[in-house]
């Protein structure tokens, strides 16, 4: 039996139980790794300086041609180089982690923060003197008036502008490309660069003959999609008939840009085996005859596929400079790779899992230059490498295979931010998996996070995605759901704050800290006799500043197609080349707008505090309450204590708070998805804010649910407000449950916090899998857990309110963690500090 | 799983009804019985163990506790609530202290005043526990404990048997020092026991329980007669019984019993009832004590493993 024979009989093998406790990388990864961490972050010239004298060049020509010769002359000409310990390479910078800089985005922030980038609080970096010197002399005096920024400024109109200043939701991507999406991986690896450009050129052939096709021919067996997912030509300024053959022109200008870039990494791995000694000498030899290869051709080996995979998104990095190009389902993607060389004996199972380690460092070499207020809402660098593992096949049967466990031992093995993995499980997802990834969760990163096919699937239908599609859902970025190589999601159009929209239905559509009439005249609080009342003014605001959101949106959207086309993405999303269309006008198969909204848990406490207090028990007028939120509860302490103690709250699994959340979440999403986008596809609605709950808790004064003026929001998206959950786990996830997650097809975000003691030894695994399997039943689409570190605990010893929900289990006993005396609190962080260590 | 029978409305409405005391319903418990349990906690229990995790369980009527840590400084009383509280010397403050903060409890916003104990009944608490129900799937369910559940005999047996009729598998965890057919009535609706076990001689577990071991060894031998599934549990607690020569004894007896024992249960003797005892203004008895290594505690379940019993640490 051959290795891979019995992996297969056997998947477990890849990620042994008596491995989860190791970390076991090989020397060159721990090499690499080491190299990474000492690599100070700096800022690249290279990319802005060469896409400006692109554009000088270009100027006139059609905007996908100029793009895409944007990506030939940067591919010729920024510099390129191999690491001494690297076997798989390509970067989209000379130094790995370098913020890159693309002035068609947007150059007036990054000139205010060039004096700063080194000190500012959140995500530095090292500028020399003379990148600074280039940067203001040479690329941003050209740029001025031509950014994609100063466009969309010019373009919104006031009211959506008045609406964004006044806090009421954010307009995302205004300085910089969509990203958010997952390329056709399977197809770049099963074509390579020559398929592709054989596919274009035949598209474009069409187009020689006498009567050009129109419209593009149905897809085969002629399954017209049942759902709106076209864009309608007269939306689409660029697209339809004529715009086709310049589309053809510049795919193929950006492929020759691709071939070139690999080309020139063969060109040097050559040079550097002259001087190179051995071992050394041969590696380089091999990895010029790899990229020599993959400059034309489609990968044959398992080290190919790692490598063309690599050079896919270290070229989508070039063309976009975007956050989150995911690579979605490797663990199937790269499997016929892995089968072929260990049926062969070409490869180990240690050498491959070396081999898939290395790609698993690339991911952590490209970081996103954020300016200072983006780096708020996305701190730490998250780039968005998202991989998924597991789940369900376009036939509905379990998907899970060796390279699942082995891409979770990688996780274990190498422990760092990227890729941003996740699990997808669903009723038959086997036992052993979800307790393998229980192990890797334990050990404190976060990931994999977990995401439930039983909702999710059935979601994506409803938007009119067919089932094989649907089945073969995979995550972008953070937490968002979408279709590997068939859909322009823009996941991030907008996040909309329910919570301050909410502070102004209260003050009858003013800001109550200005006066400044922000949103619709409605009825103040103190101004209605029930509580139905005030609902009806909260719907009608929050109906408003939907529609203002949209257009908002719509404008954003409609510049990113007119300045951003983006001819390589377009090859690697399906229908794209058929239609001739870029996948920024409305090419792909499917097209969504998803927004955000914020947080359904501040506006469930709230509610149920107005209407417990001020409607039912009748202890707090409205005045006073509108009197102690402008007064962020100055001298009301007890009233603040009063209304985060003896008010209901969501996460408790009770229904007299839990409704809330489920009435005003649920209307969101219906409000939300009528509206179409430019691109012909829906609008859908989402619950996740990974860090954003701070900035945007920091436009929202004080709160009826007990929360402070500019505190954060609850977290996460779903999860409920800090130490309000004081029940149970069980209890935090029925209360989540209570929403139609269905309708939330952009995806959620729950954050779950535990001690490290529930996920000690194989027992505590085993009922953290049953939990797991709760979840999954209980139709939530996606859940995180955090294990708390001593630091964590420390701070709950601070702050025993925002961590009253850290339960303690042991047998027969019932306890809290802050309701421990001193000493043992103590007892416990050392224990926790001990096995961090 | 017992049952799954149906029940007649009337018997379902009057089994509703049955009141209980119990101090409280913990969901998503680990240790106590299979897969994920919604445990019920009683209040009363006819032992008094100077190492109770739970010293809120031992008397049966609502207790006021003040878990000074939590006192958030209100200023609704001028001053703030204090550790200690009434464990004064002078009875008449004592007094005068538990009506101070009987009158608090109903106005404390951050529940650090407040009564320990509350009338339930059964069909109130059952509606709880099946709100976990989706958690059950894979042999989880309800656990009664405590204090102990046998002595509240018409609630437990209300309780089970509603439990029963929706399919929820059942456990208890038990003492064992009460007469035989108070825990005989509910067995026809227990999927098991789990049965704790302290110290085979008698004179030890009086003196440090309160109650001899008489009536708790015979019940269990009864009880394994039953061929009802039985999960043993042992606290292991220094200065009392965490010793090779008392585990062996214990592990001894346990042999002796017809083969019924499911498994050993040793649960390791913890602390983390110190603020409890504070907070209800009680001495801890077990102060002082040294707390046991995971290598000695592995040791002493070794010496029963080596006795042929199935053993887990802590549940």
């Amino acid at each position: 039996m051959n290795q891979w024979d019995e992996l297969r009989a056997n998947p477990t093998l890849a990620f042994p139980p008596e491995s989860w406790s190791e970390v076991c990388p090989d020397a060159r990864t721990a090499e690499i790794r080491r190299r990474l961490r000492e690599t100070p972050r700096q800022i690249d010239v290279e990319r802005a300086r060469y896409t400006t004298r692109s554009y000088q060049c270009t100027e006139g020509q059609p905007m996908p041609i100029r793009r895409a010769t944007m990506l030939l002359d940067l591919a010729g000409q920024m510099s390129i180089t191999i690491h001494d310990d690297e076997l798989i390479v390509g970067n989209r910078s000379l130094l790995p982690r370098m913020g890159v800089i693309a002035p068609e985005g947007a150059v007036e922030w990054i000139d205010r923060e060039l004096d700063i980038l080194p000190t500012r609080p959140q995500d530095r970096f090292q500028v020399a003197p003379e990148v600074v010197r280039e940067l203001r002399e040479e690329v941003f005096p050209y740029w001025r008036g031509r950014t994609l920024e100063e466009a969309v400024a010019g373009r919104v109109p006031a009211a959506v502008a008045a609406a964004v200043a006044g806090k009421a939701f954010s307009l995302n991507q205004t300085d910089h490309a969509q990203g958010h999406i997952l390329p056709d991986v399977p197809t770049w690896l099963r074509l390579g660069i020559g398929g592709l450009r054989a596919q274009v050129a035949a598209a474009r052939a069409r187009f020689d003959e006498p009567n050009p096709p129109t419209p593009f021919p149905a897809r085969e067996g002629g399954d017209e999609l049942p759902s709106p997912h076209r864009a309608c030509p007269e939306l689409v300024e660029g697209g339809g008939a004529g715009g086709e053959v310049i589309f053809y022109d510049a795919a193929l200008i950006a492929l020759d840009a691709a071939a070139t870039l690999i080309r020139r990494y063969a060109d040097l791995a050559e040079q550097m085996a002259v001087d190179a000694v051995p071992p050394r000498r041969a590696e380089l030899q091999e990895i010029a005859g790899v990229c020599r290869w993959l400059a034309e051709n489609p990968a044959r080996d398992f080290r190919e596929a790692l490598q063309a995979t690599w050079f896919l998104f270290v070229l989508l990095q070039i063309e976009s400079n975007a956050s989150s190009f995911s690579p979605g389902r490797l663990d199937q993607y790269l499997l016929p790779y892995l089968a072929t060389d260990l049926s062969s004996g070409a490869l180990t199972l240690p050498a491959a899992q070396a081999w898939l380690e290395y790609l698993w460092l690339k991911f952590n070499e490209v970081v996103l230059l954020r300016s200072s207020a983006s780096a708020r809402y996305f701190a730490g660098f998250p780039i968005g490498f998202n991989v998924v593992l597991g789940g369900q096949l376009a036939d509905g049967k379990d998907a899970t295979n060796p390279l699942s466990y082995m891409c979770l031992r990688a996780q274990a093995d190498l422990g760092l931010t990227q890729p941003n993995l996740s699990i997808r499980i669903h009723r038959d997802s086997p036992q052993d998996f979800l307790r393998a990834a229980a192990a890797v969760i334990s050990r404190g990163s976060g990931m994999p996070q977990v995401f439930n096919d039983e909702v999710i699937i059935p979601g994506q239908i409803r938007r009119g995605i067919v089932p094989q599609d649907a089945r073969n859902y995979a995550v972008v970025g953070c937490v968002e759901l979408s279709n590997p190589g068939l859909a322009l999601g823009w996941s991030d159009a907008s996040m909309f704050n329910m919570v301050r929209i909410l502070e102004l239905t209260l003050f009858g559509g003013a800001d109550p800290g200005t006066g400044v009439q922000i949103g619709l005249p409605t009825p103040r609080l103190d101004q209605v006799g029930s509580l139905a009342e005030l609902e009806a003014a909260y719907d009608a605001q929050m109906a408003h500043f939907v529609a203002l959101m949209v257009k908002g949106c719509d404008v954003v959207d409609a510049m990113h197609a007119e300045m951003l086309s983006s001819p390589f993405l377009s090859l690697v999303i399906q229908d794209c080349i058929e239609r001739g269309m870029d996948v920024t006008a409305g090419g792909a198969r499917y097209n969504f707008s998803g927004v955000q909204g914020v947080q359904v848990a501040n506006v469930a406490d709230s509610l149920a505090a107005i209407e417990q207090a001020v409607f039912e028990e009748h202890w707090l007028s409205a005045g006073e309450l509108l009197a102690a939120l402008q007064a962020n509860f100055a001298g009301r302490e007890l009233l603040r204590q009063r209304l985060i103690n003896r008010v209901p709250k969501y996460g408790n699994d009770d229904d007299r708070v839990d409704r809330f959340a489920r009435r005003w979440g649920d209307r969101y999403s219906k409000l939300v998805e009528p509206y179409r986008n430019r691109r012909g596809g829906p609008y859908q609605p989402g619950f996740y804010t990974v860090s954003a709950h701070v900035p945007m808790g920091a436009d929202v004064g004080a709160t009826p649910d007990g929360r402070r003026a500019g505190e954060p929001l609850a977290d996460g998206g779903l999860s409920p407000s800090a130490g309000r959950d004081r029940r149970s786990a069980t209890a935090v996830l029925r209360s989540v449950s209570k929403l139609n997650l269905e309708l939330a097809s952009n995806g959620t975000l729950l954050n779950m916090k535990f001690l490290p003691a529930f996920f000690t030894g194989m027992a505590a695994l085993d009922k953290f899998v049953l939990l797991l399997r709760g979840f999954c039943r209980l139709k939530i689409p996606h859940v995180q857990f955090n294990v708390v570190s001593a630091e964590t605990l420390r701070q709950a010893q601070v702050c025993p309110e925002d961590y009253r929900g850290l339960v303690v289990r042991v047998a027969g006993y019932s306890a809290y963690f802050t309701e421990l005396d001193r000493e043992l609190q103590n007892e416990i962080i050392s224990r926790t500090a001990f096995a961090e260590a | 799983m017992n049952g799954c029978f149906e029940l007649a409305t009337s018997e379902r409405l009057r089994l509703e009804r049955v009141e209980g005391t119990i101090f409280d319903i913990q969901r998503y418990s680990l240790h106590d019985g299979p897969g994920l349990r919604t445990n019920v906690f009683f209040k009363g229990c006819p032992l008094r163990c100077g190492w109770c995790s739970n010293p809120e369980s031992q008397q049966r009527p609502p207790e006021l506790a003040v878990f000074a840590s939590q006192c958030i400084r209100c200023g609704q009383w001028g001053d703030a609530c204090p550790d200690g509280w009434h464990a004064q010397p002078d009875e008449h403050w004592k007094q005068n202290a538990r009506a101070e903060y009987a009158r608090r409890a109903a106005l404390c916003p951050a529940g650090g005043v407040r009564w320990i104990g509350e009338r339930r009944t059964a069909g109130d608490v059952l509606a709880e526990v099946k709100r976990d129900a989706v958690f059950y799937e894979d042999g989880g369910g309800m656990t009664l404990t405590g204090g102990e559940p046998v002595l509240q005999g018409d609630f437990a047996e209300a309780l089970l048997r509603l439990a029963c009729a929706e399919c929820i598998h059942t456990a208890i965890e038990t003492c064992g020092h009460y007469p035989w057919p108070a825990l005989e009535r509910l067995l026809p609706h227990l999927d098991v026991v789990l049965f704790d076990v302290k110290h085979v001689d008698n004179a030890t577990h009086r003196a440090h329980t309160g109650v001899g071991n008489e009536l708790i060894l015979a019940n269990l031998r009864r009880l394994a007669a039953r061929s009802a599934p039985v999960i043993i549990r042992v606290p292991l607690i220094p200065g009392f019984n965490a010793t090779v020569e008392q585990i062996l004894a214990l592990g001894e007896m346990l042999v002796g019993l017809d083969g019924a024992i499911t498994r050993v249960d040793v649960l390791p003797y913890h602390t983390l009832a110190r603020a409890k005892y504070a907070a209800l203004a009680r001495p801890y008895p077990w102060q002082g004590q040294a707390g046991l290594s995971d290598e000695e505690v592995e040791s002493l379940a070794g010496e029963l493993r080596g006795m042929g019993l199935t053993v887990t640490v802590g549940g």
